[in-house]
């Protein structure tokens, strides 16, 4: 099996001179089975780009038969596709596989939405591609040679994680990812309106089931061969950003240690991060994994058109 | 007369929460800055809203593959905003389009003190009975639960329910006698097929069903559905709160036997079970 990265940034496109060996898209991914067979995920930025590749490429060879499996529906996981070139092709078929969403809007009234004729000129209507949407839970299926399970996230909506097993090989995704975490702690009632007693039970209750769920993400992962996680901040950046749903650098080392997988590509950079931060941070990277004992542990921070061989 | 369940249960749908705490959840679901412990207090102490959470978050529309009994669980697993949006969409745009002909023909108030009460009593029998931290709170939403077929039957009776109210109260016999007499359903099972409906946990759906005749329980979840039916007896015997039955049944002493519990020691807990539910009274602003 086969990654090649189309878009590693988070949040929001990242153009400019600072960002050339990184680069600025945001995120897409492109997986190959042993027999070439594809699967994308994510529909950030990245997706132009390799939309004009699988037209070169794979086109001459046949239709294109496209499967996008979407972590979740903000901006950056989606914004690629109304510039998909595969899309404007009427023999293209393109399936979109996502999470379902807490606040009644279906999949494909989301990822339409952005093409409304205020936005864009096109309507997801009007392209020629035959296209179809699959609202996804927790569960498992099967997409050609690419067997795949879902696990819920912690973000801000409902996200997904993947699991994409192929012959013997497994790759997982884990972004847009903050460990659940204990919200109950973060405040502590007034004593005039609350119930003392019973907000102690739920601090204490909570603590509980937050490991539980964080132990769910890591045994979901177990035997993965390479994760792909959200390493958005620095630990000294998440002070002043949790609860915004993305994990830090070193909560990404925690899980892949505990997962026990051998490559880890850091994934989802913040916007500010240029390349020679970037630079400076995997060489840190680097020396901390040798010193908390990780020394079968690859690490590496995504970058586009890097491609991962397992 | 003739009672189509069905349609019972589909009118439980825009059942809304308790008139009581609309205000209080517009309040909190409206303020962006909610705490996580200010919406968990809210739903827990609603058990209409409470039921109507866990039925939406352990629906198929999420798919959890593990069951969610408690909403600090639902919380921390969807987020205070998912949560919040889950509670003002279900809770007060149902009260909005049918508060006009509410039916609510039982004493608000003294129904949820009297939820509120066997909640409480029957956590801390739990407590007393060493029941592990993670299931203290399946306790408390049993007990909160336990009569909600009451609501239902309320709602979508109307002055029919009434007549039962009055029917109890004038024969002095328990409500639920005068139910089967004068329905061809009662509050018990009403209450049992809607939180099968909702998919809440089978704790739930247990103590719902053998809250007036426990013995007949014989399965795992024992310990709880006794629980619950002691609380019941207890809040009953000492006018916690009310909730329409002007004859109930005294503590079976059997029950106490079995969980080792003594009728002292409920006694004991008087003060907390009132102190409890005035802090939930000032929460809700009620009082």
């Amino acid at each position: 099996m086969k990654l090649r990265f189309w878009g590693v940034r988070g949040s929001v496109p990242t153009p400019g001179p600072k960002t050339v060996k990184y680069g600025g898209n945001t995120s897409c991914l492109e997986i190959r089975g042993d027999n070439n067979e594809l699967l994308v995920i994510d529909a950030g930025t990245g997706l132009r780009e390799l939309g004009n590749y699988l037209i070169s490429n794979d086109l001459p060879d046949g239709p294109l038969d496209i499967n996008i499996m979407l972590t979740h529906t903000h901006w950056d996981h989606i914004q690629g596709f109304p510039f998909f070139g595969p899309a404007f092709i009427p023999s293209s078929t393109i399936t979109f596989r996502g999470p379902v969403n807490a606040i009644g809007m279906g999949l494909e009234e989301i990822v339409s939405g952005q093409m409304a004729y205020s936005y864009f000129p096109i309507k997801l209507n009007e392209l020629r591609a035959d296209i179809q949407f699959k609202e996804i839970r927790e569960e498992d299926f099967k997409i050609g040679p690419f067997y795949i399970s879902t696990c819920y996230l912690n973000h801000p909506i409902l996200c997904l994680a993947y699991r994409i097993t192929c012959g013997d090989k497994t790759i997982v995704t884990i972004y847009d990812n903050e460990p659940y975490r204990n919200i109950f702690a973060d405040k502590k009632e007034d004593n005039e309106s609350g119930l003392d007693g019973i907000d102690d039970e739920a601090i204490k209750e909570a603590e509980e089931y937050v490991k539980i769920q964080n132990n769910k993400i890591i045994d979901f992962a177990k035997g993965a061969d390479l994760i792909v996680y959200d390493a958005q901040y620095t630990t000294e950046e998440y002070k002043t950003k949790a609860g915004w749903g993305h994990s830090t650098i070193d909560h990404a080392l925690e899980a892949a240690l505990e997962i026990q997988c051998s490559k880890l590509a850091l994934f989802h950079h913040d916007p500010v991060r240029s390349d020679k931060e970037l630079d400076t941070l995997q060489v840190q990277t680097v020396d901390k994994v040798k010193q908390i004992g990780g020394n079968n542990l690859i690490v590496f921070f995504a970058r586009e058109r890097l491609e991962i061989a397992i | 007369m003739s009672i189509e369940t069905d349609k019972i249960l589909e009118s439980v749908e825009n059942v809304p929460s308790l008139p009581i705490s609309v205000s209080r959840i517009l309040e909190i679901t409206q303020d962006p800055y909610a705490s996580p412990n200010d919406l968990n207090k809210l739903i827990s102490l609603d058990p209409i809203l409470t039921g109507k959470v866990l039925k939406l978050v352990n629906s198929a529309y999420f798919s959890l593959s593990t069951k969610v009994n408690s909403i600090v669980k639902a919380i921390i697993l969807l987020g205070v905003n998912t949560i919040r949006n889950l509670a003002l969409t279900t809770a007060v745009v149902p009260f909005v389009e049918v508060q006009s002909k509410s039916n609510w023909v039982l004493n608000v108030e003294g129904y949820w003190k009297h939820s509120i009460a066997v909640g409480v009593t029957s956590k801390l029998i739990g407590k007393k009975l060493g029941v592990p931290k993670e299931l203290l709170e399946e306790h408390f939403i049993c007990g909160l639960l336990h009569d909600i077929g009451k609501v239902v039957l309320s709602h979508a009776l109307g002055r029919k329910y009434q007549a039962v109210i009055a029917k109890s109260n004038d024969e002095k016999c328990e409500l639920i006698e005068a139910e089967n007499q004068l329905l061809e359903i009662n509050h018990v099972e009403i209450g049992r097929q809607l939180a099968e409906k909702w998919t809440l946990s089978s704790s739930v759906v247990e103590c719902i069903s053998y809250h007036h005749n426990p013995n007949e329980c014989n399965g795992e979840k024992r310990t709880i559905v006794y629980s619950v039916a002691i609380a019941n007896s207890f809040a009953n015997a000492h006018k916690i709160g009310f909730s329409g039955n002007q004859a109930p049944s005294s503590i079976d002493e059997d029950l106490l036997d079995y969980l080792k519990l003594t009728v002292e020691e409920l006694e004991g807990w008087q003060g907390t079970i009132n102190q409890e539910i005035e802090k939930a009274s000032v929460f809700m602003k009620i009082i």
